[in-house]
């Protein structure tokens, strides 16, 4: 449970009221500079909050009105930030093992490292590692400590695209199998969809949304959650063929073509942005590759352009011109075609996928 | 050359630096760190002797030392005997006049080690203190190191606070410097040849040995790696 605030002078002030979960991973999302990264370093005790109160299961871990700050070192927290800051005097091994008691570090140590992916780099120093070699090591050392929860800032934001990939793939994996209660500070879509159970959108030091993903990311529930999202439909779905380069997906009963995304993964969310998708007057020909048929549920004017809504077996929305709207006659209960091009159906793992 | 004083001289440098060590450390942690405003105050105190002539020093020592002050009385009391003109006057003495030439290498290495470092120590579990041991002075070996050379170099070489506070008694306070201004008024310039050719020969050992462990004088950390 989370209710704070902090004020920079002359910067912008925050306030977070949220409860997380005391299971899974729950994502922090939200652009640069919203506050995310200092409400984790205020849950780590790197931060001191203004006035309010973070309370973690039974424990108070800082109240302004009775004073009561933990340091750090007590609340046992595993904190990883974008740069991992690895010890440079100490080995990998050594690093790995610093926040564990000395008698526990020979059957503790090597089990982490083993579960990221790093056990024969053990001898070798920080100097000697990639970033993504080296972020890993940083989760194994603060996995390694038995935090009651893990603290993780942007981990696999100062990655190149490869490791990145590599990296969210393995995270999501290291935290179904260590179960540790975790928070993701993310701005970057796919690694929330990928690794996140719920979502906390926060912009300008607020909360404005808080729910499962799927849900959050599909349904914002104001304008400004949308645009903190972007306007992109998000839908769990199966890979169920794969040819030449492309694949088919069951979305909850209807079919969609994409790209092979390469991976053998075939539990995904597939995304597809409300700029991407055109509407067609008039029926669906029942066999046209990722032409759907679709029944409009709202219509919104913003600016130049108009958000139509849909309901096509999954809420999907467009965007299109004033003008093209006045030419379909959209209004609600309008029946319309949705044509989405194959490479707009952005293929994201799903977290639950067994591997 | 005058052996006897050679070796007060090696004995004193070598005791003021280790003094300095058990001093210096904690006293740097506490300038590189602090929030308090006592800050603004201590920081000058240390920096002093830089730049007050070593004969001040050596003369306010003495007085504070001296049969006088409440200070030297209470010391006299205690331990049956003064402290000036004594090898324990004079250790104490140096231990002020080479403070900063540890206290500062101490201090600059110490906050120069990153913040998310000790953060990250921090949030694993670690305590101030095993904080300050197992990461903040490994990564401040070189500067440790400076320091305790430094303050070993500049005690063997001092002369106005030796003057003042210590006289000239051979074998106990009578070092090499004195030695050799003693040669110098009494003419005898061969003598002082000699003491001063070990010594120079002694300094440039040191500074050799520290360029070698620190990676280069003028530019520590140069030729790392």
């Amino acid at each position: 449970m989370i209710d704070i605030a902090k004020s920079f002078p002359g910067g912008p002030s925050l306030g977070f009221q949220l409860t997380l979960r005391t299971a899974g991973t729950t994502v922090l999302f939200g652009p640069s500079g919203s506050g995310k990264t200092t409400l984790l370093r205020m849950l780590a005790g790197l931060d001191r909050p203004d006035r309010g109160r973070i309370q973690f299961g039974s424990a108070t871990w800082f109240d302004s009105e009775t004073g009561a700050n933990v340091p750090p070192q007590k609340r046992r927290v595993g904190y990883v930030t974008q740069e991992p800051a690895l010890f440079p005097h100490l080995s990998v091994l050594d690093n790995a093992g610093f926040g564990v008691p000395v008698p526990d570090r020979p059957t503790r140590v090597p089990k982490m490292l083993i579960l990221m992916g790093v056990a024969d780099l053990a001898g070798r120093f920080p100097h000697e590692l990639s970033g993504g070699q080296r972020q890993r090591v940083a989760l194994a050392r603060a996995v390694a400590a038995r935090p009651d929860i893990l603290l993780l800032d942007e981990p696999l934001t100062a990655l190149d695209a490869t490791a990145r990939e590599a990296l969210r793939r393995d995270l999501g994996r290291f935290l179904r199998a260590v179960s540790l209660p975790a928070v993701l500070v993310t701005h970057d879509r796919a690694e929330a969809l990928a690794l996140g159970d719920e979502v906390v959108l926060i912009a300008d030091g607020r909360v404005l949304q808080q729910g499962p993903i799927p849900d959050v990311f599909s349904r914002p529930v104001s304008l400004e959650a949308a645009r903190v999202v972007g306007i992109e439909a998000v839908v769990p779905a199966r890979i169920t063929g794969r040819s030449e380069g492309l694949v088919t997906l069951d979305a909850g009963g209807v079919t969609l073509t994409a790209l092979d995304p390469g991976t053998e993964v075939t539990e995904v969310f597939a995304c597809i942005r409300a700029d991407e998708v055109i509407l067609e007057p008039g029926p669906t020909p029942t066999s046209a590759r990722n032409r759907l048929a679709a029944t409009v549920t709202a219509v919104h004017l913003e600016s130049a352009l108009a958000r139509v809504d849909l309901d096509c077996g999954f809420p999907l929305a467009a965007f299109i011109t004033r003008a093209a709207l006045r030419e379909l006659a959209l209004r609600e209960g309008s029946p319309v075609t949705a044509v989405i091009k194959a490479p707009a159906v952005h293929l994201v793992p799903r977290p639950g996928d067994a591997r | 050359m005058d052996l006897l004083a050679l070796r007060v001289s090696l004995l004193l440098a070598a005791a003021t630096a280790a003094c300095l060590l058990v001093i210096g450390l904690p006293l740097g942690y506490w300038l590189a760190f602090t929030r308090s405003r006592l800050r603004a105050i201590v920081e000058p105190v240390v920096a002093l002797p830089l730049v007050l002539p070593p004969t001040v020093l050596g003369f306010c020592v003495l007085l504070a030392l001296g049969p006088r002050s409440p200070l030297g009385r209470a010391i006299e009391q205690i331990t049956g005997h003064a402290l000036v003109f004594t090898f324990g006057g004079l250790l104490l003495a140096s231990i002020l006049y080479s403070l900063p030439f540890a206290v500062q290498p101490f201090a600059t290495a110490f906050a120069g080690v990153d913040i998310r470092l000790r953060e990250a120590a921090c949030c694993l579990g670690a305590s101030p203190l095993g904080t300050f041991f197992r990461v903040i002075l490994p990564l401040s070996r070189r500067g440790v190191l400076a320091g305790v050379i430094l303050s070993f170099a500049h005690t063997l070489g001092e002369f106005g606070v030796v003057l003042m506070v210590g006289g000239n008694i051979p074998g106990v306070t009578r070092t090499a410097s004195i030695a050799i201004y003693d040669s110098v008024q009494a003419l005898d310039y061969a003598a002082a040849f000699r003491t001063s050719a070990v010594l120079v020969g002694l300094s440039l050992v040191i500074l050799a040995v520290t360029s070698h462990l620190l990676g280069g004088l003028v530019l520590p950390g140069a030729r790392r790696r």
